[in-house]
């Protein structure tokens, strides 16, 4: 009974964690380049220009990536502060704070890069349209928690609150998504699903999408590295690996 | 298979979009790069912090055993 749910109690555990992830995460970057290698290739060099947009529809192989992933980080990031409200999972408090400077990150370059793609293509960089609107709120959400995460000395308050903030924001998700749908105001539609992009685009598109997704957790992995040691950082193991890694045995 | 371009600045160009897609480009580079280089410092500075607290562990723990030696001898 208990095997199936081993994984989420050894995930729950930072030193078993803080060991496994140093193994991924070699194996991680080395997918995250070969993907990278194959996505800008395809996205900057196959792939053909639009009949419409001309070059300028290349800057679409890094805003829908990021733009989804601000979306499924802050949602991911909602689904680890409920699991820390609910069952007290000190894991999944940590693993929300790393989240959110990589969500954050994703956010601003989704706006960023639908500005400077907004230039050529509308004519302006920024409306106050729906789906524009709502991401900008999305990246205050973002940095709202980890402000307010860092405005509390004692942890477990920080972790409460922000997790409560976390939650109350997350309504904001389905209205990003579906703006496009609801508003039809200036954004395009959907990329992806019926009506979508053209199939010529998709290979680029698909690929540079899952390289942003292992990009993500790389970067997520590696700031919950920091963050378990910051909170752990009185536990034994913490000091047999600072001790192992001045001698160069373990990393 | 086949690129679009003949030259390299007819590539760099990409019509009049050239800025556009360099800057987007450019700006997800630089700030990809600048999160790995801060979780990277972020964990490097949080090991040497651990490894200076356990070396003033180990000095305290040392002279108290030589305050402790002293009384013995006394």
């Amino acid at each position: 009974m208990a095997s199936n749910w081993r994984w989420f109690h050894q995930l729950g555990s930072p030193k078993w964690f803080f060991e496994k992830s140093a193994k991924w995460l070699p194996w991680l970057w080395a997918l995250f380049f070969i993907l990278l290698g194959l996505g800008l290739y395809h996205s900057l060099w196959v792939s053909p220009q639009d009949y419409q947009q001309g070059h300028s529809v290349r800057i679409m192989y890094i805003h829908v990536p990021v733009a989804a992933l601000s979306m499924v980080g802050y949602v991911a990031m909602a689904i680890a502060c409920t699991i820390g409200l609910v069952w007290k999972m000190k894991m999944a408090f940590a693993a929300a704070r790393a989240i959110a400077p990589v969500g954050a990150a994703m956010t601003f370059l989704a706006l960023f890069t639908g500005a400077v793609w907004g230039k050529p293509t509308w004519g302006t960089w920024w409306e106050w349209d729906a789906r524009l609107t709502s991401e900008l709120l999305l990246f205050f959400l973002y940095l709202g928690f980890i402000a307010l995460h860092s405005s509390f000395s004692e942890r477990n308050k920080a972790d409460k609150a922000a997790s409560v903030l976390a939650l109350v924001g997350v309504i904001n998700v389905p209205i990003i998504y579906f703006s496009v749908k609801w508003w039809n105001t200036l954004h395009q539609g959907y990329s992806l699903g019926t009506g979508g992009v053209a199939d010529e685009f998709k290979p680029a598109l698909f690929i540079m999408i899952a390289a942003i997704y292992v990009l993500f957790a790389n970067l997520v992995i590696m700031r919950l590295r920091a963050e378990v040691l910051l909170r752990e950082q009185k536990a034994r193991w913490v000091a047999d690996w600072a001790k192992g890694s001045e001698k160069g045995v373990k990393r | 298979m086949n690129g679009w371009a003949n030259s390299l600045q007819e590539f760099l160009a990409m019509g009049k979009h050239g800025d556009y897609v360099w800057a987007s480009y450019g700006m997800t580079l630089l700030v990809f790069v600048l999160l790995f280089v801060w979780f990277r410092y972020m964990l490097k500075s949080l090991r040497s912090q651990v490894q200076s607290r356990l070396q003033t562990d180990d000095q305290e723990a040392s002279s108290a055993k030589a305050r402790k030696l002293k009384v013995d001898k006394a």
